[in-house]
């Protein structure tokens, strides 16, 4: 049962259910030393309900397929990715004030989640290939494109998902030492 | 009492001449405006001309060009690329003022970008086959004997002050037919009046949305030797990060069909 992932999406779910929540939660630069929940808080907030619902799409799919594979990793990484993340944030993109979503994260466990895949015998290497490809294709448009236009809703930040990219490279890595041999994982569907 | 010709009365107010008072040919200043996201917006009629016309004089008050400018401010309030829209007073505007007027409403309100709105509207009415009645005097009050047509347009041109360029227009446009009394005449008239701007602005509202859009595609696929207008970010602008629709309908669909090629395989 992946109730790491389950949790973490109901508390976004929640999160936007009070009026004014997100202010309390939202990532910020001015407070963030001070108030350094919300370097995990941040990232359950969303601007509208299409920025959660698509977030959540992702991160419930991906981080619930991994948790099943590898439960002790994903949610040591549900700990310690959002802070990382939410740091490299501000220290590579200095005009962020706020920052708020899950897709970083997701980024992560779709990456280490395709990256595991990819080294199991059973499974369809060219799938796993494309939603990396998929992952690079993203961050390419959103880094090329994300600074000319008037984006609907807020700015995209590539930073979180090259950020996200990494940590789940890393999250990769946990899992790949901690099994001898990635084919025992347990399968899936 | 029967007329052929319709009696008519017309209101306007006319961008070129608050911008370019006394020029015949505005002049067009090279550059690329610079949009310093979020944005701040100010929205404003520019001043009217005296009314012209045989009729009496219907118009807009100022209170109701506040609530119908709140009305277009509201609806664009919510975008994040908007820092805040401010209703302008017309008192704020000179006739003729142009864009030293303009500078002044930047230093005074800190706007950067202003929506001026301008209107014309023509009113007419005109007696019909029943007017024949009012030479009976009740009839005046009983028979529907006149003709009002109100025809209204809206015009928005959106200005970044600073480089003096257009961005983008919309109009917005309503008639209102009606028929009265001759001793009803003049209310029905200030009312349809009031209807027309009401009915533009809902207009002009689905117009400025839609050239909005189009100006964000223009800015967004512009080649980059000629850009339509140059972004830049004020610190602290909100960001986050996005799965989006494309990026999650994707993944979704790849991970659907490696669990269908998994419990295919086994």
């Amino acid at each position: 049962m992946p109730w790491a992932t389950l949790l973490v999406a109901l508390a976004a779910v929640l999160s936007r259910a009070g009026p004014g929540w997100e202010d309390g939660l939202v990532l910020e630069r001015a407070v963030a030393s001070a108030q350094a929940w919300r370097f995990w808080t941040g990232h359950l907030v969303h601007v509208s309900s299409g920025h959660l619902g698509w977030n959540i799409a992702v991160f419930g799919a991906a981080g619930g397929w991994l948790e099943m594979l590898a439960p002790r990793a994903v949610r040591l990484y549900l700990l310690w990715a959002p802070p990382v993340i939410g740091a490299a944030i501000f220290a590579v993109d200095q005009e962020i004030g706020r920052y708020a979503g899950l897709s970083g994260i997701a980024a992560g466990l779709v990456v280490a989640l395709a990256l595991t895949q990819l080294t199991r015998r059973e499974e369809s290497r060219p799938l796993w290939a494309a939603v990396l490809g998929l992952v690079a294709v993203k961050i390419l448009y959103e880094t090329m494109s994300g600074s000319a236009v008037l984006t609907e809703g807020f700015r995209p930040v590539p930073t979180a998902h090259i950020a996200g990219g990494i940590a789940g490279c890393i999250l990769f890595g946990f899992i790949a030492r901690r099994r001898r041999s990635l084919a025992d994982l347990p399968p899936v569907g | 009492m029967l007329r052929d010709s319709p009696r008519r009365s017309e209101r306007s107010s006319s961008v070129v001449d608050f911008l370019y008072p006394g020029q015949t040919e505005p002049v067009v200043t090279p550059g690329v405006p610079v949009l310093r996201l979020p944005l701040r917006v100010g929205v404003a009629f520019v001043p009217a001309a005296a009314s012209r016309g045989v009729l009496p004089s219907g118009g807009i008050s100022e209170q109701q060009k506040s609530l119908l400018l709140g009305r277009v401010a509201n609806e664009f309030k919510g975008r994040q690329f908007i820092q805040s829209i401010e209703v302008i007073p017309s008192t704020y505007l000179r006739p003729g003022g142009g864009f030293g007027n303009l500078d002044q409403l930047r230093g005074l309100l800190s706007v950067d970008i202003v929506v001026l709105v301008s209107f014309d509207q023509v009113q007419f009415t005109q007696e019909n086959k029943l007017s024949l009645a009012y030479w009976t005097v009740v009839g005046a009050y009983l028979f529907k004997g006149n003709r009002n047509d109100t025809h209204t347009l809206l015009e928005a041109v959106v200005y970044d002050i600073p480089s003096r360029r257009l961005l983008f227009r919309a109009p917005g446009v309503s008639e209102v037919r009606d028929t009265s009394t001759m001793v009803e005449v003049r209310e029905r008239l200030r009312a349809a009046s009031l209807s027309g701007f009401g009915l533009a602005t809902d207009d002009l509202i689905r117009n400025l949305t839609s050239e909005l859009t189009a100006f964000q595609e223009k800015v967004k696929n512009a080649a980059a030797d000629s850009p339509v207008a140059r972004i830049e970010r004020r610190p602290g602008y909100s960001g986050g990060g996005a799965a989006g629709s494309w990026f999650a309908g994707g993944v979704l669909a790849l991970l659907g069909l490696a669990l269908f090629w998994r419990r295919r395989a086994a």
